[in-house]
Parts: structure tokens; sequence; C-alpha cells
């Protein structure tokens, strides 16, 4: 049985969490709230933490998640509407996964149950943002791996881009791991002057312009 | 003489420097007086003369060694004294040395008044180019005739005067090229601080706003999502976050920019205008006054076009293009005719045109006929697109003068070769003097590059010594500045190679052709007032050359990485602007979707399943506002909310980046992506692709991928 907790500013996310949850049968609530700080109490009572992406208290999600990995519990991010690059952030830490509050409830609670698993949450969000990160081009992944990113940000699932590229499903999964690992490892590149200015859209607020 | 204009700090700095260059070359000109005796031949002139010339030069040299520290007015004053004590000794020699009545004491004039460069140097920082040449064109005149009165032209008085001339040319040349860059740099500066400090404190506005907009966003959304989702237990949670939405939404009606003023101005007037906007992404963005001017004329136009067109049509059209902005208020009423507006019509008179004209960069055309409507066409045109072509046409002045003085060189000293050739024992030496000469020039002039390679300028510099050692070697004694013309003659052509970006080779040439003068000097028979001359003229031309070569360079260089940062202050006030839109589109959909929804829930009414089906819909639709980027073109908007009305969970991700995308193309994309959008049952991933993969687009439609555009050679992978 594993415990479930969450952190998000809005109470209604805490419910809808706990209503997703509570009927699922390996899965019990621990707790909600608000702020990271009131979640890492001295004792561990949850083995999975939700953590909200962009949070008001001007936390960022790398202090966030870290606080949390210390505290003993795996985290999955939460997303309500972020740009990509607050994602790209996100996929810097060593959260499990990036998954959006929005997604069909089945969905988003096999996510749940995975996170708390301890594996590996790839979706549809994260594989996107990844894709079109420019310091990715330079990055050590095979053709292969680029293949399967591609395939992931389009939106299809493991076990599709597995029937897509005639693999089987663990290797696809082994894929994004890797995928994953690399991401970490490459850290936030050094600025040039223009990537220093775009990087304040970096902070997840100010939009991306539309173009045409 | 002074302009109105105030000086800037480069320009300053050019004066102090030029001013100083005077007083070096002054400096230079007096040791070389002072160093020898005056030598037999001068004419007679009575005393005051030449202590005209003396003070002149001791005004020049105290204003040059106090330049570093001199004010500009001082710089100019202290450069005008000089100049006129100059031309005064000058003009007065004529009378002086007895040439109009009729008895002429026969002899060589001053050297002193035969030193030029300074001089023009100093009338360039006193009075610009015009005062500069015109002194130049008096004191060739003056030294033309008298040399002709007095005592006809000699070997060294012809070659002396040419290059005396030369090296004026010369000087004041590069000195006015470096005057009107540093004018320039001035202007640039002072124009990229202005727009670099309006676009940091625009950037800050932007940034608090963007927060304060995704806070409210994020409110919105969760009330969305647990309005939709109604679980059990909720009610009150989604009640409260409703009514905590909603008052944000209230206190943050959509700011307006000069475009949403504008629209303001149409969609508030007294009968219906309506208003067209097309932006380009890296629109330009006008400034406040420019701001200013636009709306005050188009408020003024559509007003005459409310009172004078009677019922019509109106439209307000805005196209906010890369290097400007075009405001057009046309309508189709009764029209007048331009040319017999009476004065007593201020509206147009006024307001439209004198407003526009006084807006610099900002242009006004009016037209109409009786019966034929009305288009008043506003348009302004960004500067820094044309902040480039004075620079280049500057160039190009640069580069005319360059070659008039290149003409002048040949043609002057060909002459003095000539005369030299028949006055030397052995005729052919100094015509192959010229001829070596005029090949380094050549080979210099021949570089394609604007900075000459290292070897080709050493070749220059190699065969400019070689020419000089020889000619030293090959002259017979006694060697005086007219036979010996080729050694400041060889430095002209140094000066040439420093603006080539050689300042240094140019340099080192200079300590060569000093060094043989020297030894020339220490082992054969040199008459001493000749050998100063000679290597006073020459350090006069290389030194200044050279230093104001470099001076030149720089300040071209630092202009253009002005030019650079104002580009860069440009395009980023144009994301910005670009930003601004998107956070107003965004504060528009919550407003119209949302906010009758939340309104509802706020009010504590129930929602029905078909409304919460809604809610969920406008969640995904204000998501898109983050990550659809350019995919909600056309139908597209209308066909998602159609699709999540369904229950479809649709994801559209424009991850094309910074790239554009054609409008045809886009237009042809989002029928495709429609299509699309309507066939699909459970999920949907519609994806504008990175730059560089094969296709533009992609979509997963329950599972099946489609690609755009659909290429022969790539199958659509099946997934299930």
């Amino acid at each position: 049985m594993a415990r479930v907790a969450i952190v998000d500013d809005h109470e209604l996310v805490g419910l809808a969490v706990r209503g997703l949850i509570e009927p699922a049968a390996d899965l019990e609530f621990a707790r909600h709230e608000r702020t990271v700080a009131e979640m890492v109490g001295p004792m561990r009572d949850a083995d999975l933490v939700l953590l909200d992406l962009s949070l008001r208290d001007d936390s960022s999600p790398h202090e966030n998640v870290a606080a949390l990995r210390t505290w003993g519990a795996h985290v999955l991010v939460l997303t309500s509407a972020e740009n990509p690059f607050l994602i790209r952030e996100a996929s810097r830490t060593d959260a499990l996964g990036i998954a959006r509050k929005s997604l069909p409830g089945a969905v988003l609670l096999d996510a749940i149950a995975s996170a708390a698993a301890g594996e590996h949450v790839p979706t549809t969000e994260w594989a996107s943002a990844l894709d079109t990160d420019p310091t990715l081009q330079s990055a050590p992944l095979t053709a292969r791996e680029r293949e399967v990113l591609s395939l992931y940000a389009s939106g299809m699932g493991a076990r599709e881009v597995a029937t897509a590229l005639f693999v089987s499903e663990n290797t696809v999964n082994d894929h994004l791991r890797r995928i994953r690992a690399v991401y970490h490892q490459i850290g936030r590149p050094a600025a040039t002057k223009v990537d220093l200015y775009r990087r304040g859209i970096e902070d997840g607020f100010v939009p991306v312009p539309r173009r045409g | 003489m002074a302009d109105a204009r105030p000086t800037g700090r480069a320009e300053l700095t050019t004066r102090r420097t030029l001013l100083f260059a005077v007083g070096a070359s002054v400096a230079i000109s007096s040791v070389a007086a002072l160093a020898v005796a005056d030598p037999g031949g001068r004419v007679a002139l009575p005393a005051w003369q030449p202590a005209l010339t003396t003070a002149a030069f001791a005004v020049t040299l105290a204003a040059g060694l106090a330049a570093p520290w001199l004010p500009a007015r001082v710089l100019r004053a202290g450069a005008g004294v000089a100049v006129a004590l100059f031309v005064s000794a000058l003009v007065t020699l004529v009378p002086a040395s007895g040439m109009l009545s009729g008895r002429p004491s026969v002899g060589t004039i001053p050297w002193a008044l035969t030193s030029i460069g300074g001089i023009t140097l100093a009338a360039l920082v006193a009075g610009g180019s015009v005062l500069a040449w015109s002194v130049l064109g008096l004191w060739t005149a003056v030294v033309a005739v008298s040399r002709i009165a007095l005592d006809g032209y000699t070997l060294t008085g012809v070659a002396n005067d040419s290059q005396a001339l030369l090296t004026a040319a010369t000087l004041a040349l590069i000195g006015a090229g470096a005057l009107r860059a540093s004018a320039r740099l001035d202007a640039a500066s002072s124009r990229t601080e202005a727009a670099v400090a309006r676009e940091a404190a625009e950037r800050g506005r932007l940034v608090a706003r963007a927060r304060a907009a995704a806070f409210v966003h994020d409110e919105v959304l969760a009330a969305l999502r647990g309005a939709a989702d109604a679980v059990a237990g909720s009610a009150a949670a989604v009640r409260a976050q409703a009514e905590r939405a909603t008052g944000m939404v209230r206190d943050r009606p959509p700011p307006a920019d000069w475009v949403g003023q504008l629209r303001a101005l149409a969609e508030g007037a007294r009968e219906p205008v309506a208003f067209e906007l097309t932006r380009s992404a890296d629109g330009a963005q006008p400034g406040e006054v420019v701001v200013e001017a636009l709306l005050t004329a188009a408020g003024q136009a559509i007003e005459n076009s409310l009172r004078h067109a009677g019922p019509c049509r109106r439209v307000v059209r805005v196209r906010v293009e890369t290097d400007g902005v075009r405001v057009e208020v046309r309508d189709d009423g009764r029209g007048f005719d331009p040319a017999a507006v009476r004065a007593d019509r201020l509206g147009i008179a006024t307001s439209i045109v004198g407003v526009v004209r006084e807006t610099p960069g900002a242009t006004v055309r009016i037209d109409s006929a009786p019966g034929a409507g009305t288009a008043v066409a506003l348009a302004w045109r960004a500067e820094s697109a044309s902040s480039a072509a004075p620079a280049r046409a500057a160039r190009v002045t640069m580069r005319v003068g360059m070659r008039a003085i290149g003409a002048l060189f040949i043609v002057t000293q060909s002459i003095v070769a000539v005369v030299a050739a028949v006055q030397a024992p052995f005729w052919p030496t100094p015509v192959l003097e010229l001829a070596g000469l005029l090949l380094a020039a050549e080979i210099l002039r021949r570089a394609p590059a604007r900075t000459v390679t290292r070897v080709r300028s050493a070749v220059v510099v190699a065969l400019l010594a070689a020419v000089a050692a020889a000619g030293l070697a090959a002259t017979p004694a006694p060697i005086t500045y007219g036979t010996a013309w080729f050694v400041p003659a060889a430095g002209f052509v140094l000066v040439a190679l420093a603006l080539r970006g050689r300042a240094g080779h140019a340099l080192a040439g200079l300590a060569a052709l000093l060094a043989l003068l020297a030894l020339t000097v220490a082992v054969r028979d040199v008459l001493p007032v000749h050998a100063v001359s000679l290597g006073a003229r020459t350090l006069t031309v290389v030194g200044l050359g050279a230093l104001l070569a470099v001076l030149l360079v720089r300040l071209r260089r630092s202009t253009l990485a002005q030019a650079d940062r104002a580009v860069l202050a440009a395009r980023r006030a144009a994301w910005d602007a670009a930003v601004q839109d998107e956070l107003d589109a965004r504060a528009v959909d919550v407003d119209r979707y949302a906010r009758p929804l939340l309104e509802r829930v706020a009010r504590g009414e129930e929602l029905g399943e078909d409304e919460r089906a809604q809610a969920r819909a406008v969640d995904g639709r204000l998501r898109d506002g983050y990550r659809a980027g350019r995919l909600l073109a056309g139908a597209v908007p209308e066909a998602a909310m159609a699709a999540r009305l369904r229950g479809v969970d649709v994801l559209l991700l424009d991850d094309r980046g910074e790239d554009g995308v054609d409008d045809p193309d886009l237009a042809a994309l989002a029928g495709w992506l429609r299509t699309h959008l309507d066939a699909a049952q459970g999920r949907f991933v519609g994806r504008l692709l990175p730059v560089g993969r094969e296709h533009l687009a992609q979509a997963l439609v329950d599972g099946r991928i489609a690609l755009y555009p659909a290429a022969e050679s790539v199958s659509s992978v099946q997934g299930e």
C-alpha cells in the first residue's frame, strides 16, 4: 500500500486528487499541504508526493524536488498549463515524471501508481519539452533514442512506439530512461546573450509569443 | 561657426585628439625651424610678419598641449585664433614682401609658412571641413603666386609645396572623417541608450504582469477543473474557487497598449467603426512620441469621418510590420476634394497632417474625392533600418576623397620627378624612384580586403624602404629636400597603408625612413635645413596620418557595436510587444470563455453534464494559450473546442520554436488539423514539429499517426 501526498496551492486540487486516489486498491491518500516546507515534517508519512509545478511561494521546482527527495519520497510533478521552459526545468530534477492535472482520471491514476512504485513516468509533454530543447541537439543520444523521443513527443505511448519501431515495449522504456539520464547530465547550458534574455521567459510566467 | 548641436562625448574626444595632433605637428615644425639657422636666400620681410606666424604656432601648440583638459568651446576658440593668425600672416605676405609695389625682394618664402598641415587640422577643429578646405585653398593660391613672383619655382619649392598640400589634404580628409564618425557614434549612443532604458523598463512591467496573469490563469484553471470533475463533497470548495477566480478576472481587465488604445478609439466611436489588425511577430515598436502622434491623427481622422462622411462603413486598419507601422482610417462616405479644403477645416490641416509631419519618420497621405470616400493613411518607419545608410554614405565620401588625393599625389609627384629628372646628372634615377613608389601604391590599391593582409603590407613597406635606400644612395651630394623628394612621398603610401588597417606596419615604415635619413646625414653631405625638413614632413604625415586612421577605425567599430546593441534592444522590445499581445489574447480568452461559466458556479448554480463538459473544454482552450502557439489558426480553435465537448482529450503543441511558418502553409495546415480533429474519438495530439524534421506537423488521432504534408516516401505509421 503506497501512501500518496500532494503539495498544491489549491484546496480543490487536493480534493480532486484525494477523490481519485481513495477508491484505488493499492494507493492511500496521506496529506494535502500548500508548501513543501509544510510537507516535510519530522516523520515521513508519504511514499510519493505529487508536486505542483508552480507554487506561489516563489520556490523553484528544483529546490522543491530536492527537499522532497531528501525527505525520502518519490516525486511526480503536476502541471496545469506551463510553458516548456518550466517543464524542462522540472525535467532536470530528480522527479519521476511530469503529468498534467487535466489528464483523464484513469490516465492520471496510472501515472500516480507507476510513480508510487518508483518507476519513471514519461509523458507527452515531457517528451515534447525535451525534444524541442536545443541543448539536447548536441547530447550523446543515438539516432534510435531520438526517434523514440520524437514519437513519444507526438503523443504515442510506449506500446505504440514499440509497435511502430518493431521493438519490445521494454526496449522503448529503456530508451526513455536513458534519455532522462542523459538530460539530467547535460544540465543547464552556459547562456549566450540572447539566451540570457530568453531565459526571462523560463521562469514560466512570461508566455512564448505566438507567431504568424 | 559653432553649430547649435551640443558636442557629444566621442566628438569631443575626437576634437581633442585632432588638436593634440595639431600641437604635435606644430612642435615638429617649430623644432625644425629652431634647430636649423635660417639659411640665406630668404625673402626680406618686416619683423611683424614672421611674428604673426610664430604667434599662430604658439597658440596652436598651447591649445594642442592643453587639449585633453579643454571644454569643446575653448578648443574651438583656441583653434580659431591660431587659424586667424596664420591666415593673416598668409594674406599679409603679399604686401609685406613688396610684391604689390613692384619692388619685390627676391628670395624663398619662410619654411614655417609652408607648414600648412597642422593649421588645416586646426581649421577643421574650429570650423569644420568648409573652413579647412578654404584655408588650404587660400594657402595654395598665395604660396603659388608668391613663389612665382619672388624667385620662381625651384625643385625644392615644387617638392615641398606639393607635399605640404598633400599632407594637409590627407590629414583634413581623415580628420573630417573621424569627426563625422564620432558625431554618428554620439547620435547612435544616445539613441541606443534611450532604447535600452525604455526596453528594460518595459520588460520589468511585462514580467510583473505575466506573473500576475499566470496566477489568475492558475486560479481559473483550478476552478474549471473542479467544476468539470464535480468530485463528491467538493461543491463548497468549487464554489469558493470560482468566486476567487472570477474576482481576480474582474480585478484585471485587459490593459491597452497603443494598438489597444487605437482599438478602443475605433470601438468607442459614436457610430460603428470596424477594427482590423495585422501584426508580425517581430513588429516594430513605435516610441511614445510616435504613438501620441498616431493616436491623435487617427482619432482626428475618425472624428472627421463621423462628422463629414455621412452614413457609411468605416474601418481602422492597423499593420505592424518589421520596419514600421501603418494605420489607415477609411470610409466609403461622401468624400471631399483635398485640394479644396478650406483653411477653417482645422481637423485635417493641423491635427492630422501637422502632427504627423512634426513626428520623425512619420508620413501621412489623404486620398479622397467627392462621392468616393476618404482614406487617411498614416505610416511610421523605424529609424534603425536606415541608420546604416549614412555610415555607408560617409564611407563612400571618404573613398572618393582618398581617390582624389591619390590622383593629386600621382600628378604632383610625377611633376616633381620630372623636374628632378631634368636637373639630375643621371635622369632615370628620379623616374625609377617614382616608378617604385607608384608600384607600392598599386600593390596596396589592389588588395581585395578592407584590411590588407600582413604579407602584402610587409611587401609594401619593404618596397618603400628599398626605394628610399636606393634613392638616397643614388642621389648626388649635396642632398636637398628637392632631390630627396621621394622620402616624404613614400610617407603618403604609408598613410594609405594605415588607413587600410595596418597602422603598426606604417609606423615601422616611418621608423625605417627616418633611420635611412639619419644614416644618410651621418655619412653623406646633406644640407642640415633640408634634412630636418625632410624628417619633419615625413614624421608629420605618417605619424599623424596613422594616429587619425586608428582613431577613425575605432570610431567606426564603436558605431557598429552601438548599432548591434540597438538592433538587439529593438528585437527584445519587439518580442516583448508580441508577449504583451499574447497576454492580451489570454485575458480575452478567460473573459470570453471562462468567466460566464465561473460566475454561474460562484453564484452557487449546479452545472449539468453538458456544462461540465464545457468547463473541461474551456480548461483545454486556456491551456492551448500556453502551448498551441501557431496551431491556433483558422478553424482549429473551434474544431478543438468541439472535440473537447465530445470528450476527446486534445493536446496541441507548437514545437517549432523561433522559425516562422508561411501564412499559406499555416492555413493549409489548419484545414488538415481540423479534418483530423473532427475525426477524433478519444485522444488527439497535434504537433507542429521542430525545425529540421522531415515534416511540418503531425497528428496522433486515437493512436494513428498522420503526417503533414503527406509524402509518398513516408507511409503513415500504424499504432495499434
